[in-house]
Formats: structure tokens, sequence, C-alpha cells
């Protein structure tokens, strides 16, 4: 250790000299001259703006506003890069069609309907009418969730499937255990 | 004349008034800038921001506390937005690449060429461990090393109590201790 002990200096007196050191520094001089430069005659009110800071900000906002009247209601932000806005509200829910197949390449996606189905190994092990898997959405047929109960097969992935823009999300355990016995198998 | 006379002749339009205003209070509101900033450069620029700001302000002066204290909390808030401010990231970076000593001479220097050899090689460490504190242990240590002010004018500046100022300076000094001893700095 680089010991630098000096015999009738304390550590704080050194510490207290530093940090005097490090703040107790002289102003500029010419203060004074360069504060009143920049202060027009007249009362204080009538001073002259501080900085450019306000003028590049204003300019700023105007470059903003230009640019959202020339592109649109829908903010510059929000857009792709092929100018295709980006939906900021809540996907619709919406049939799956025939072009919505990557599921199936998975092997999750009921073939011919575009629905998803079990995982293969469920199928095998526990054959089940279709309406005992999926909750179907009333209103347009569609496949609104994928329901496996953790419980009866926990090496199950519980994992989101995705379809072009439909997300199947399994339900948690609770929801599951909220079915009426009359849904259940 | 005192400082409220002279506020007084600076808001009827006398700038000369506020020139005297910013030689009688200069180098409290520069350091104060410079405790919270630890730039001289900057420390200096947000001292002239901080006096055009106030003699904006000058008006809204109500004399319910010194003219120096109101002086001192427009530049302590100068200078904090300076150092939130983008400028600040800018300059830290090309300070970190090319790091200049400030060649302005401290007032109070060492009494002979090798002590003050020894002081500023202390400084250097000091300096350098003070900008590794937290703000909130750094600037009470700071402000209060400039000499300007007391625990209760620092209080009503930062806005912390008194207690609680003195527990983060004593907090501040026990860390940098700390650190120098391992530096190998150490008592008689």
């Amino acid at each position: 250790m680089n010991d630098v002990r000096r015999p009738g200096v304390s550590l704080d007196d050194g510490l207290d000299a530093a940090l005097a050191r490090t703040v107790r520094r002289a102003a500029r001089a010419d203060l004074r001259a360069r504060v009143l430069a920049r202060v027009a005659p007249g009362p204080p009110s009538a001073a002259r703006p501080l900085a450019i800071g306000t003028a590049v900000a204003a300019a700023l906002v105007t470059a903003m506003i230009a640019a959202h009247a020339l592109r649109g209601p829908v903010a510059p932000w929000t857009r792709t890069t092929d100018e295709t806005p980006v939906a900021t509200a809540a996907p619709v829910l919406r049939a799956p069609g025939p072009a919505d197949t990557p599921a199936s390449a998975h092997g999750l996606a009921r073939p011919g309907t575009g629905r998803p189905a079990l995982p293969a190994a469920i199928r095998a092990d526990h054959p089940r009418p279709a309406s005992d898997d999926q909750t179907l959405d009333a209103a347009s047929d569609a496949p609104a969730a994928l329901i496996i109960d953790p419980l009866e097969h926990p090496a199950t992935p519980i994992v989101p499937l995705y379809t072009n823009d439909l997300a199947i999300v399994p339900l948690a355990i609770d929801d599951v255990g909220s079915f009426s016995s009359e849904d259940r198998p | 004349m005192t400082d409220g006379a002279l506020v007084e002749r600076a808001c009827a339009g006398d700038a000369e008034a506020f020139g005297e205003l910013v030689d009688r209070h200069r180098e409290a509101v520069f350091r104060a800038a410079l405790a919270a900033l630890r730039d001289p450069s900057e420390a200096d620029d947000a001292a002239q921001d901080a006096f055009l700001l106030a003699y904006r302000k000058l008006r809204s002066f109500r004399g319910e506390s010194s003219f120096r204290t109101w002086m001192l909390t427009i530049a302590w808030r100068t200078a904090l937005r300076r150092r939130r401010g983008w400028r600040r990231w800018i300059s830290r970076l090309v300070l970190d690449q090319s790091s200049t000593p400030d060649t302005r001479t401290p007032i109070d220097a060492g009494p002979s060429p090798e002590a003050a050899a020894v002081q500023a090689e202390l400084a250097g460490h000091v300096e350098r461990l003070v900008g590794r504190l937290p703000s909130r242990l750094r600037d009470p240590l700071l402000l209060l090393a400039t000499g300007d002010q007391g625990y209760e004018e620092m209080s009503a500046l930062l806005g912390v109590p008194v207690g609680t100022l003195k527990w983060r300076v004593a907090e501040a000094r026990r860390r940098l201790r700390e650190k120098l001893s391992r530096l190998g700095y150490a008592d008689e």
C-alpha cells in the first residue's frame, strides 16, 4: 500500500483542504460585464432571452407540427417504414381463414378449419370432442382460446399460439377452474 | 447601500445597480454552481444564466429572504437544470476523453511547493471519489465545502431538513475516508 501518511496532518484535515480546493475557486472577474451586456436597457422585464434553447425548442415543435400536417392524422412515430400505420388499438379477434395457417405447420392447427387443436401428444392420450378442448366464440364461431388444463397435462408447455393476427392464449388455472361441471369431460 | 436598495434601483431600470449585486454575490453564486456541476467552465455559464434569470424575475423578489439566499436558490436550480441537460452529457463525454485540469489558482493554495503538490494529489483523488458519490450525499458535502453557507441555508436551498443534511455530510465523509484509506491515506 502506498502509505502517504504525513506527520501532523490528519486525514480529516486533508479531506477538508481537498474539498475546499475543489469548490473554492474564484469566479471570473468579467461576470458582471457579461451579465450586463446581455441585459437590455430598461426595467428587468425587458431583459433579452436567456439562450437560444428556447428558439431551438420552438423550431422543433414547429417542425413536428408541419410533419404531422404533411403526413396526415397518424403521428410519424406510429408509422412503419413501408408507410403502413401501426395499429394502436387492441387487435380485433376474427375467425382464422385459409391464410392463417402457420400454426398448422407446427401440427397445432386443425387441418382444413384453421382452428387450433391440441398438441399431438395430448390428442393421442386424451381424445376428446372439440367442444371439450376449445372455447368457441358464439358470434363468429371462431376459436377464442385453446384450453389446456395444466393440472391434467403438467408437461404441456403453456405458450401462446399465434396466427397472423390472432393470438391464442392458454387460460390460467383459475380460468379453467371456473368452468362448470357441464363443460368438463 | 443595501442589497434591498440595489434591488429597488435595478427594478427601476438601473442596470448598474444590478451589476453591483452581481459583483457582491458572484463568488458565492459561482461556487454553488461549481458544487453542483464540478466543472468551472460550466459553473461559470450557469452563474451567468442565473444572474440573467434573476434579473428577469427581479420584480418577484419580495424580500422574504435575503437577496443572497434568493440568488443562491436560483443559481442552484439553474445549475441542476444544466446538470440534467443534454449539454452536460456531451461535455462530460469530451472531458472524459481529454481531461484538462483547471489552471485557475485555488483560493487556498498550499504553503509550500511540496505541500501544494501533495495536496494537489490528494485533491485529485478526492475529486474523483466525490464524483462517484450519489448526488444526495455529494451536493450537501460540496455546498458545505464552499464555506458560503451553513446547514440552515443549505436546508432552505435543498429543501432537506437540517438533521438529514448533517447525516448526509457525515456519511459522505465516512465513505471518502474509507476509500482514501484504501489508497494509502491514513491518519497520523
